[in-house]
């Protein structure tokens, strides 16, 4: 059973607990720096920090199964910018070959992929390693892909690969949301790449613009484990659902907002879902400054704003897309906001307990 | 600590050679000079961050320095 909280956020990683009812924070990791992800790879007990100094580029760092100590190891980098390529992103600026965020970070497959992960990359280069990040291949034909020169920066500069799905039925088979740039799939380990998009919209725009795969803005995408025909996107302008595999998508309202950056599956009921809404788009804050979860138990049809536990009045809490997560029981749920406010529920989202309320800006919680 | 090269970026790779984790820290995939990152030769910025092709003598002396910023 996972027990512990990690909390990425803009001064450390920390470790959060529960002790004598109540949850706190126990631990502290790479204090002072800017850990933007944390992953534990449940084959074999490894864990992994990502790190943006900033100054000195994406680190990444890795500590054995029990061990106290992290290690720095090689961080996913771009091949040598071919002389004279001429390479720009869809708004029309040219493109920096160099990691400038690892954006996401997963395991690639079951036991017999030990070892295998995959990070996804700003400026969009999704990366794979088949020993525990020692090296990284990046995937040339999807970094190659002559659609990927309409990939933008939304929100961010530069355009950026946020959500990878390994399909638990097929190693070979992996999805990877795109921020602005769809929703890329491969069936043979990625060799060929297909956006796979169709039915994401934006409200507004051109209408060229508005259903075109190439252009949507997934804020984050997460596959049912129970039932992978099932998938869930965070949109920038709404929620999105599939019931096919991620080939095609339709549309899901909520109240009080259907924008927001994460998203979470329960773990054993495809049906089951979370959200943390705000006010679309230029605002971003809670609706009314009162901070809620959104969830549906019924694929979407309707949703249960929960609030219990969490501010009410002038919050102002901004929930990133790695800022929720769920643990593998689908019981339990943790949040860390940009005020550096984090909460957990034991009970699904029903009521909320808070961790802390003077943590740094949190980037990413995971359950391990 | 001292390194041969005629130019900033032999002295580099000089450095990065005893110290190849060091590497990544100053350039990026690129082997550009990472932009919040100064190198000065004899108390002055050198012009080609891209290649770093500056002269460098056999006495002069190699700063890499990084810039502070953010909170």
């Amino acid at each position: 059973m996972q027990k512990t909280v990690m909390i990425s956020t803009r001064k450390g990683l920390f470790e959060a607990t529960r002790s004598r009812g109540s949850w706190k924070v126990s631990d502290q990791h790479f204090l002072g720096d800017n850990v933007t992800l944390m992953m534990r790879d449940a084959r074999d007990g490894t864990d992994y920090a990502t790190l943006n100094h900033g100054h000195f580029g994406i680190k990444l760092h890795r500590r054995d199964k029990g061990k106290k100590k992290w290690v720095e190891i090689a961080s996913p980098k771009y091949p040598e910018k071919p002389d004279g390529l001429v390479d720009k992103d869809g708004w029309g600026k040219d493109v920096t070959w160099s990691t400038q965020l690892i954006w996401a970070l997963e395991c690639g497959g079951g036991p017999k992929a030990k070892g295998t992960l995959w990070a996804g990359t700003m400026p969009g280069g999704l990366f794979k390693s088949e020993d525990r990040g020692a090296t990284w291949q990046l995937m040339e034909n999807l970094w190659r892909h002559p659609d990927r020169n309409k990939w933008l920066g939304g929100g961010a500069d530069i355009p950026g690969i946020h959500s990878i799905c390994v399909d638990p039925r097929d190693a070979n088979t992996v999805r990877v949301a795109v921020s602005c740039g769809g929703m890329w799939r491969t069936e043979d380990g990625g060799t060929s790449w297909a956006q796979s998009a169709h039915g994401m919209k934006f409200d507004n725009g051109p209408k060229s613009e508005i259903e075109s795969p190439d252009g949507q803005d997934p804020h984050m995408m997460v596959q049912s484990p129970s039932d992978p025909t099932k998938l869930w996107v965070q949109h920038h302008a709404s929620i999105f659902k599939s019931v096919n595999d991620g080939v095609t998508w339709t549309e899901v309202k909520a109240k009080p907002s259907s924008f927001g950056f994460g998203v979470v599956v329960h773990p054993k009921d495809p049906d089951t879902a979370w959200f943390v809404p705000g006010i679309k788009d230029e605002k971003r804050i809670p609706v009314d400054g009162a901070l809620v979860v959104t969830r549906t138990r019924d694929g979407g049809k309707t949703f249960r704003v929960l609030k219990k536990g969490l501010p009410q009045k002038h919050a102002y809490d901004v929930v990133f897309r790695h800022g929720l997560a769920i643990d593998d029981t689908g019981e339990k749920l943790a949040m860390g906001s940009t005020t550096g406010n984090v909460w957990v529920s034991e009970n699904g989202g029903d009521e909320w307990m808070q961790v802390s309320s003077t943590l740094p800006q949190v980037y990413a919680v995971r359950w391990v | 600590m001292s390194a041969e090269g005629g130019t900033v970026r032999l002295v580099l790779d000089k450095v990065f050679a005893l110290h190849p984790r060091l590497e990544t820290y100053v350039l990026d995939d690129q082997r550009v000079v990472r932009k919040h990152m100064r190198i000065l030769v004899d108390g002055l910025a050198i012009s080609d961050l891209e290649k770093q092709s500056d002269a460098v003598s056999p006495d002069a002396e190699v700063w890499v320095m990084q810039a502070l910023s953010g909170g």
